[in-house]
């Protein structure tokens, strides 16, 4: 079964060159340039996964309206924001329309696409296999389905993008071990700066607190990488 | 700021020294007039001596009855005024000076003489004064031979004898009274008989009494008597000489005029009671009307010269009050002068003042102005001449002190002494608050501006524009104006750089992607191909780590806030720092490190800390020379942690220093692979002010050319 993939993309290169690419993964790809007709092809038939870019056109938030289109017709259709906005402003909203992964458009883009794109169906395919749990990892009141990509606390499911659920799951995989920064990001499967990985240590523990306000689990080490700690 | 002297608020107290123009106003206000109101008095003291002329000339009879001139200057007798009080004792000590205006009787004098006259036989010095409607005479006699009365014989002629005569109840009768003493002693008068052979008595006369008294060279008499008993003036004195003791033969009598004839009887020049009822009427308060006559002689006086007492005159305080607390104030300001003197201007008793006798004798109506000894007082004499038939006969001179005057301007420099103080105190309150709350305005705006930058450089949105509707209003809100275009202008910057690293993203990626995929469909690129591509790869990923650290640097401020802060030790991250990282990172390089004993604990994000670090540490690596060992030392002073990186290389040139710190300050010269956008230093500032510390950046100076980094963190927040 091929799966289809749906790219909205307004720049033109950017379109041709992503759907080559997946196009080239065996994937069948429709890219679409703007809000309107990716909406009108959505209400005709939902793809398999949904790469969106926010600004589109003329619309400052075209990529959230999408979303939130997709997002009603259905809550396990993965949908990827691959976009240029790197402000938290932009990344909490998407997580809050629902989005399964945000990624900021660089260089190394084409390099990791694929894996995610990949990963991603990997874990919708995990849902549909239902009572397999034994690639979880149990921490205290953290557990992560590896193979489904979920994480609760306390049994309260706590939901990440994919950048942030695989550097939790480095961090989990090896409890009490610094993972410094360059291991963060080869688990990533991603290629941004220290900042950048701070920055998504930051977001995990926010979300971690969010629920459970004491949390302290993860620890940075002398600033040179981050442990768990139980 | 410091302190200053010349504030806005000492500028406007020294403007509001022209309030000093309100009491000089006032004072030339009551100069101005008090010379108006002389000139006013004058007229005033004028029309009174002219009406007084006029009056005098109206009244005819008085110079038909000779009020003021006498046909025979020979018979007159000159009266004075006497000021104290005279004893009957015969002694002349209490005629004080008028002994010296006594007038001299001898062989021109002669009435009677049935024997030898010679001066020496008998002569004498005569004086009479009035004084509360009395007449006080003495007479100081010179006669060679005392004889006395002879108790036995009844009548007054046989011995030496004083006779006075006046007018009697009618015109062209007189009354003779002798007074002649049985021995010194109080003696009193006698009235003759009409027979004038008849020397014995009619009767005694009490009114007329005195005193006699021997002297060595005769004797002198004192004696008193009643004014009323002088009528129209007319009087005459005569001293009757007895030498021979044996004969008791009468044998000179000299005298003022003849007492045997009511025509013979002399003219007694002194104040006139009829003239001095005439012009009382005309009399006004403090001012003395008095009539002199065609030979400079007083003939009458009415009122005083003097007037209103003066009330800010320092002596005699006495009532505590705030007044009289000012008293001195007014004092210095106003006028002093008497209300009464204690010497009496000489003109004033005998007219010796040649200006003023000149003007007299002119026959011309005059004013003049005399000043008073120890007064601001004049005293203002106005004369009007009195003529009859075309004669001068005398003249009426009005005087006045310009004491009320005076009073009018002393009461006009009190006031204006108090509207001053008034003013300049409640004037002073208000200018004193209108500068300070236009000096607080200002400096309110001032303090505005100057925090309306922060250090950062970012304007802050503290400023708020004044509602008031003055200049200050304006400048506050041109402020306001200005700070918000300047706002809008740094902001649009900001986005700018925002911009155009969001917009040069999607080329960049859109060239990265066309790039892989290119890759994918070349199977097997030739070697040249192959570094083309991996070249454009380079370059582009160059390109976009400059994007990265633009934006970075851009958002660094706000990305310091969402840092979460751990307490961590500084000693132990530091060795880590070095031996994992930097060791690592720049193998060609050796680093040292120097620490002190204890644990350094702090406060703040290892990573941030770190990432200033590596800043400094990469600066420190482009500037030094693989052989030189860059030199870390963490020491601990005051309470605060200091970091130092200290490398050997070339020096900070000094104009640059303060500036190494900004954003876009680059000093390498070095061309090489990395981008160089001036932003490392800077990053590092500002994550060690965030932590509320500071760097500082030196040459060391001691000729080794090395340069030292050092950072100052405070270990307690």
């Amino acid at each position: 079964m091929v799966r289809h993939i749906a790219i909205v993309e307004d720049d033109t290169e950017l379109r041709k060159n992503y759907s080559e690419a997946l196009r080239r993964e065996g994937y069948a790809v429709s890219a679409y340039k703007n809000q309107p007709e990716a909406q009108a092809a959505f209400a005709q038939k939902l793809p398999d996964m949904a790469i969106l870019d926010i600004m589109l056109e003329d619309e400052r938030d075209g990529g959230f309206t999408l979303c939130s289109f997709l997002r009603a017709k259905s809550n396990k259709l993965p949908i990827i924001f691959l976009t240029a906005l790197n402000s938290d402003i932009d990344r909490v909203s998407a997580m809050r329309l629902g989005a399964t992964d945000y990624l900021f458009k660089d260089t190394t883009t084409l390099d990791y696409l694929p894996v995610r794109v990949s990963s991603l169906f990997r874990y919708l395919d995990a849902f549909s296999k239902p009572g397999e749990k034994e690639s979880s990892l149990v921490c205290g009141p953290l557990t992560v389905d590896e193979a489904r990509m979920e994480v609760t606390w306390e049994n309260k499911v706590i939901r990440f993008t994919l950048t942030e659920f695989w550097i939790l799951h480095a961090l989990i995989k090896r409890p009490g071990n610094l993972k410094t920064h360059d291991q963060l990001m080869q688990a990533a499967k991603t290629y941004v700066t220290e900042n950048a990985i701070a920055a998504n240590v930051r977001r995990i523990r926010e979300k971690f607190k969010e629920i459970d306000p004491g949390f302290n689990c993860i620890q940075s080490e002398y600033g040179m990488g981050y442990r768990w700690v139980k | 700021m410091g302190f200053r002297f010349f504030t806005l608020r000492v500028k406007l107290a020294l403007v509001s020294v022209l309030l000093i123009a309100i009491p000089l106003i006032g004072f030339w206000y009551a100069s101005q007039m008090q010379s108006y109101l002389l000139f006013a008095q004058e007229q005033a003291l004028s029309l009174t001596a002219k009406a007084v002329s006029t009056i005098l000339y109206e009244r005819q009879d008085l110079f038909e009855s000779n009020m003021l001139q006498s046909f025979d200057e020979q018979k007159e007798i000159r009266a004075y005024l006497i000021d104290n009080q005279i004893t009957l004792d015969g002694y002349t000590d209490d005629w004080n000076n008028l002994l010296g205006q006594a007038k001299y009787y001898g062989f021109d004098n002669v009435l009677q003489n049935y024997g030898i006259y010679e001066d020496d036989t008998l002569n004498f010095k005569h004086l009479i004064g009035i004084r509360n409607n009395y007449f006080y005479v003495l007479f100081i006699v010179n006669d060679n031979s005392i004889i006395f009365r002879d108790p036995s014989y009844p009548g007054l002629n046989k011995s030496d004898h004083l006779q006075i005569a006046v007018q009697g109840k009618y015109e062209g009768q007189h009354d003779l009274y002798f007074m002649s003493p049985y021995k010194s002693g109080k003696i009193n008068g006698h009235l003759m008989r009409n027979d004038p052979l008849n020397f014995v008595p009619e009767r005694y006369e009490p009114d007329i009494f005195g005193y006699w008294r021997e002297t060595q060279e005769g004797y002198n008499i004192e004696i008193r008597m009643p004014a009323s008993m002088v009528k129209n003036n007319r009087i005459s004195f005569a001293i009757g000489d007895v030498d021979d003791p044996v004969s008791r033969k009468l044998n000179t009598v000299v005298g003022t005029s003849g007492t045997e004839q009511s025509s013979d009887l002399g003219f007694l020049l002194a104040r006139s009671p009829k003239l001095e009822s005439i012009i009382s009427a005309l009399h006004s308060p403090s001012a003395r009307i008095r009539i002199i006559d065609n030979r400079l002689r007083q003939r009458a006086s009415v009122g005083q010269f003097y007037g209103e007492p003066d009330k800010f005159s320092i002596e005699g305080q006495n009532a505590f009050s705030w007044k009289s607390m000012l008293k001195p104030v007014y004092a210095f300001f106003s006028n002093r002068y008497k209300e009464a003197h204690s010497q009496v201007p000489k003109y004033l008793s005998q007219i010796e003042d040649h200006a003023i006798e000149k003007a007299m004798q002119n026959g011309q109506p005059f004013t003049l102005r005399r000043a008073i000894q120890d007064s601001d007082a004049e005293i203002l004499i106005a004369g009007e001449p009195i003529k009859y038939g075309g004669k001068l006969m005398g003249t009426v001179l009005v005087e006045q002190a310009t004491n009320n005057i005076l009073t009018e301007k002393n009461n006009i420099i009190e006031k204006t002494i108090n509207i001053t103080l008034i003013v300049f105190l409640l004037g002073g309150v208000m200018l004193f608050a209108f500068a300070s709350r236009l000096s607080s305005r200002i400096r309110q705006l001032a303090s505005q501006a100057e925090t309306a930058i922060g250090k950062d450089g970012r304007i802050k949105d503290t400023f708020y524009a004044s509602n008031a509707q003055d200049e200050l209003g304006d400048l506050s809100r041109g402020f306001a104006t200005m700070l918000k275009k300047l706002k809008e202008y740094s902001s649009y910057q900001e986005k700018m750089a925002n911009n155009l690293e969001h917009e040069m993203r999607t080329p960049i990626a859109g060239i990265s992607a066309n790039i892989t995929n290119l890759e994918k469909k070349i199977a097997t690129p030739s070697i040249e191909v192959q570094n083309h591509l991996s070249g454009i790869k380079d370059n582009v990923k160059r390109m976009e780590s400059i994007m990265t650290s633009i934006r970075e640097a851009m958002i660094l401020e706000d990305a310091l806030k969402l840092d979460e802060q751990t307490d961590f030790d500084l000693k132990e991250s530091l060795m880590v720092w070095v031996r994992d990282g930097y060791k690592q990172t720049f193998p060609e390089y050796s680093f040292v490190l120097k620490f002190p004993e204890e644990q350094i604990p702090f406060l703040g994000d290892p990573i941030r800390i770190r990432q200033m670090l590596d800043k400094l540490i990469e600066n420190a690596v482009d500037f030094s020379a693989a052989e030189h060992p860059i030199i870390i030392e963490l020491s601990l002073e005051n309470k605060k942690a200091h970091i130092s990186i200290m490398n050997k290389g070339p020096e900070l040139p000094s104009e640059l220093q303060g500036q190494i710190f900004e954003s876009m300050v680059s000093l390498r010269q070095k061309s090489d692979s990395k981008s160089h956008l001036g932003l490392g230093l800077y990053v590092a500032k500002t994550i060690a002010e965030f932590h509320g510390g500071r760097i500082q950046a030196r040459n060391i100076g001691d000729g080794t050319s090395s340069v030292i980094f050092t950072v100052f963190l405070p270990l307690q927040k």
